[in-house]
């Protein structure tokens, strides 16, 4: 099965897109498909084939799957857990659990972001001092 | 082997690669009731009472695959039980906690 999220490192959800262009790019370039003989137009089949594809993909879970290397059950799942904390899947998950109505959830966007950028410039700064105190400053 | 772990109780599946199930069992079928249900316990010997049906049936499985539903305590708890208490295969381990892109409105928020 393969595995476009892990191995691509992108988000669960932008690999699910990454998947479907996949496919579409897939199709295409097969080139000029002749209808195979049945009244379906050429978009037809390529809609239900895309589908098929999809549906057989386990829609969704694709890049939440980890294969187990060499036997080692307990890094697989180790692997799945760093996956679904980059991802911050248990806490999206929390916060689906009861609605956040509009006016709360506009609060908590702008209070995160402006903590994520406060912590990017402050770590941006003890980054430099620290290279600066290599260099002999 | 479907691993369902809620915050009030871990069940958990074996079935085959289409979804049709062979055994079941969760916290409350071995013997767990309401709040211990969720608890580590209740979902390693949920894992264990399954492994135990499948030997009685000797049924030999080739390769498994893990789904883990819900972040419950029993999440780790049956995981554990499957590496230590059994030597099927592991083929793959996946999260199939179903996160919906926006779907149903839930419910009202809790005010304490």
């Amino acid at each position: 099965m393969v595995n476009l999220g892990v191995l691509s490192g992108l988000s669960w959800r932008a690999s699910l897109g990454a998947a479907r262009k996949a496919i579409v790019q897939r199709q295409i370039s097969t080139g000029n498909r002749e209808v195979s003989g049945s009244l379906r137009g050429h978009r037809q089949e390529f809609a239900s084939d895309l589908t098929g594809q999809i549906i057989r993909k386990d829609n969704g879970m694709v890049s939440r799957s980890v294969s187990v290397l060499h036997g080692d059950a307990v890094k697989a799942y180790g692997r799945l857990n760093r996956i679904l904390a980059e991802n911050d899947i248990r806490r999206e998950l929390k916060l689906r659990e009861r609605y956040e109505k509009p006016t709360y959830k506009r609060q908590r966007l702008r209070r995160e972001s402006h903590a994520r950028r406060f912590k990017d410039e402050v770590r941006r700064k003890v980054h430099l001092i620290y290279r600066m105190s290599r260099w002999g400053l | 082997l479907h691993v369902h772990a809620s915050s009030n109780n871990t069940i958990v599946s074996l079935t085959d690669a289409n979804g049709r199930v062979f055994f079941n069992s969760s916290g409350g079928q071995v013997g767990f009731r309401k709040a211990q249900r969720s608890g580590f316990e209740a979902a390693y010997q949920a894992t264990a009472s399954i492994a135990n049906k499948a030997r009685d049936k000797d049924i030999r499985i080739r390769s498994l695959e893990i789904r883990l539903r819900g972040f419950g305590t029993g999440r780790d708890a049956a995981f554990k039980a499957v590496t230590t208490l059994t030597s099927w295969p592991i083929s793959a381990v996946t999260d199939v906690t179903p996160i919906p892109f926006n779907g149903c409105r839930p419910k009202k928020a809790r005010r304490l």
